[in-house]
């Protein structure tokens, strides 16, 4: 029984925490522009991301350790190090939209001016990284984020047309208002938004602070291949609420409080209040996986003494880069710089640094030094050079379409 | 001789994109429809997001302060807009003509979503809720005009 | 260093090679097996990764490039993966050393035989923690 509850547990909190800023907006946008047109590619990046993150998961429960200690050992310091900048840079910018995107969540709710929040989201993210165990952390806001639930009941509620969605979702097509270029780069913004670079750092990372052994493989693969996919059903819940209530009115979404109006209008104030509640929870626990990134895959490449499970006096170079990264993406987003526009540029650089994050875990999960035993089995290795395909052609398409369409104008 | 060239080759390709971008300059047809039609879908979302936000205000289906953000986020679109109008320059007559309209309907816009905010705000005595969607129900069928044109 | 060509070798090419004895001691590719390794200490604390290494002639002489057996002196660490990517070499102050006395074990990650607080190379690390991170509230509790 203990262990069916250590399960779900384990369930929930991946589909709580599945959902970031990204994911909102961009599926919010595609839904009013696009309807579920562009569906299928978030199936494409929930397979992707589950490949990876059980790649990742597993090659620290073998080895006991991190995956970018691992890349500079085997791809040595030139490679690791280009994988280090884009990384870096990536994380820290998504550590903004994430701020930022707290910031808008606590604005809806208490109409207060988001350049306030600002710096309490980030305090508060802050304190959470400094004094919180990891599994709290992770439980607390996963748990919390499950409430972005009711964007799939307001699907239900909204009472729409499902052989219209149906359609949209089976039989893409381009609609005729957008053109394919556009219709394009929009996949390549979903698909980034899907398969976040910082993920698998985090993954990983995440399972040599929780100590995992090659016992609990077994367990991470249950949370992703259950966990991801829901979250994904929730994405597209996301843009399906859009489609239904934006989508015929040809409406732009542009702010945050507009990707919210169809859930009011699907379950009124109590709904509004779950739906605000799930956003903060998401967006602060992304913030906080993001936050952690940046420390985790500085310190691992330059071989400081990192993690949670330390007290920050042990690990005083970790939790400095953290508190760098917070105070740096404070300043961005107190120049007034709209959050969503940075989310928006946030997931299509994750797209672009793919590659770069994901080709040197393929490598690390096939080498037998580590794994041992352990090593990817065939099947994952075709998936794993299919996904490099896809994940290649996503980032060297996605610069020439962004100055193409003028970033999706 | 071909590696002299290329500087000179460099320096026309630059001054004709460059000239490409001069204010007033020479602009394709279809040009001149998107710097017309953009700004009046953007009002058009806009007055949209508004209606959509005072209806749910009025039914009691929205907080006051999530619809206050709404309608403001709406007010900054419009305002865009009208400033997207405003720097188009005309290069004849007749897109002159087009802009005034346009800019018309767009400014009927802005009045529309101000007033719907002050509602929300309960800051006057103006116009109550049916009102409010009236009125932004008669700057969506302007700009819906426009659109069409 | 020009290119040295095939008429100029000193020696003919397929002359026999005389067999040399094997070196005594832990023979290591240091690629392989040193650089970019992590460096755990006896508590199993994480202290810092490989960056360059610090070779000497078995005589403990100068340890000149592509010449003789080279014997490891010490590991080196800090500003000198910046050399090592770009090129050039930090002066011998500037070097972070853990003397190879000091390392116990070679594998996956290395392990140190003393603590870390004693090591020179940890140095950023205790002011970082004495100056900043000590001084916020909470930094010296464990996480609750």
């Amino acid at each position: 029984m203990k262990k069916l509850l250590g399960v779900a547990l384990g369930v929930l909190t991946a589909i709580g925490g599945f959902l970031d800023i990204g994911d909102l907006v961009t599926n919010a946008v595609v839904g009013s522009r696009f309807g579920l047109s562009l569906a299928w590619v978030v199936v494409v990046g929930i397979v992707g991301i589950c490949l990876f993150a059980q790649m990742s998961g597993r090659v620290a429960a073998v080895s006991g350790r991190a995956t970018f200690e691992i890349i500079r050992e085997r791809l040595g310091p030139r490679a690791a190090g280009a994988n280090l900048v884009a990384s870096l840079l990536i994380t820290v910018l998504t550590l903004t939209a994430e701020i930022g995107g707290v910031a808008l969540a606590l604005q809806l709710a208490s109409s207060v001016e988001p350049r306030l929040w600002i710096p309490v989201a980030a305090l508060g993210v802050w304190i959470v990284i400094w004094r919180a165990k990891f599994s709290i952390m992770e439980n607390v806001t996963g748990l919390v984020g499950l409430a972005l639930v009711v964007f799939a009941v307001s699907v239900f509620l909204l009472d729409p047309d499902w052989s219209e969605l149906g359609h949209q979702a089976l039989q893409p097509r381009v609609p005729a208002s957008e053109d394919h270029a556009t219709y394009w780069y929009y996949a390549i913004a979903l698909f980034g938004a899907a398969m976040t670079p910082y993920e698998v750092f985090f993954f990983s990372s995440g399972a040599v602070e929780e100590r995992w052994t090659a016992k609990d493989i077994g367990q991470s693969r249950i949370n992703v291949l259950i966990g991801f996919p829901l979250g994904g059903l929730l994405s597209v819940a996301i843009a399906a609420c859009a489609a239904i209530v934006f989508l015929p009115a040809q409406v732009q979404v542009d702010s945050l409080s507009q990707i919210v109006l169809p859930v009011a209008l699907a379950g009124g104030k109590l709904a509004l209040a779950v739906v605000i509640v799930g956003i903060v929870a998401a967006t602060f626990g992304a913030a906080l996986e993001t936050g952690l990134s940046t420390g985790y895959t500085l310190a691992q490449f330059l071989g400081w003494s990192w993690g949670k499970f330390r007290r920050p006096a042990s690990g005083a170079r970790f939790h400095l880069t953290m508190i760098v990264a917070l105070v740096a993406a404070v300043g961005i987003l107190m120049t007034s710089v709209d959050p969503i526009k940075v989310t928006e540029f946030s997931v299509v650089f994750s797209a672009i640094a793919l590659p770069l994050t994901y080709l040197p875990i393929l490598v690390v999960a096939n080498d037998r030094e580590y794994m041992g035993a352990h090593v990817n089995g065939r099947v994952t290795n075709a998936f794993g050079l299919v996904y490099l395909v896809i994940v290649l052609v996503a980032s060297v398409a996605a610069i020439p379409l962004m100055m193409w369409t003028g970033a999706g104008a | 001789m071909q590696v002299r060239s290329v500087p000179a080759v460099v320096v026309l390709a630059a001054a004709m994109s460059l000239g490409g971008c001069a204010v007033g300059g020479t602009q394709t047809p279809a040009q001149v429809d998107e710097a017309l039609s953009d700004p009046i879908d953007q009002a058009a979302s806009a007055v949209a997001t508004a209606a959509l936000t005072a209806r749910l205000l009025r039914d009691d289906r929205l907080t006051a302060a999530a619809a206050d953000v709404a309608i403001a986020d709406a007010l900054h679109e419009v305002v865009d807009a009208r400033g997207s109008l405003a720097m188009f320059v005309p290069p004849d007559a007749e897109s002159n003509d087009r802009r005034t309209t346009a800019s018309a309907a767009v400014g009927l816009a802005l009045d529309a979503v101000a007033d719907a905010r002050a509602w929300v705000n309960a800051s006057s005595d103006g116009p109550g809720a049916a009102d409010v969607v009236a009125e932004l129900t008669d700057a969506a069928a302007a700009l819906d005009a426009q659109a069409g044109s | 260093m020009s290119r040295v060509r095939r008429r100029a070798l000193p020696f003919p090419a397929d002359e026999p090679r005389e067999e040399l004895p094997p070196p005594e001691g832990l023979v290591l590719d240091a690629r392989l097996h040193l650089l970019d390794r992590q460096v755990l200490d006896v508590d199993g604390r994480p202290v810092a990764t490989v960056d360059d290494l610090e070779l000497t002639t078995p005589d403990g002489g100068e340890h000149v490039d592509g010449g003789d057996d080279a014997v490891v002196r010490a590991l080196l660490s800090g500003p000198v993966l910046g050399t090592r990517i770009f090129g050039g070499r930090p002066p011998v102050s500037r070097w972070h050393r853990i003397g190879w006395p000091d390392v116990v074990e070679v594998g996956t990650v290395m392990r140190l035989g003393v603590r870390g607080d004693g090591l020179d190379v940890l140095w950023v690390e205790r002011w970082i923690r004495d100056h900043v991170v000590g001084r916020i509230p909470g930094g010296r509790h464990d996480p609750e």
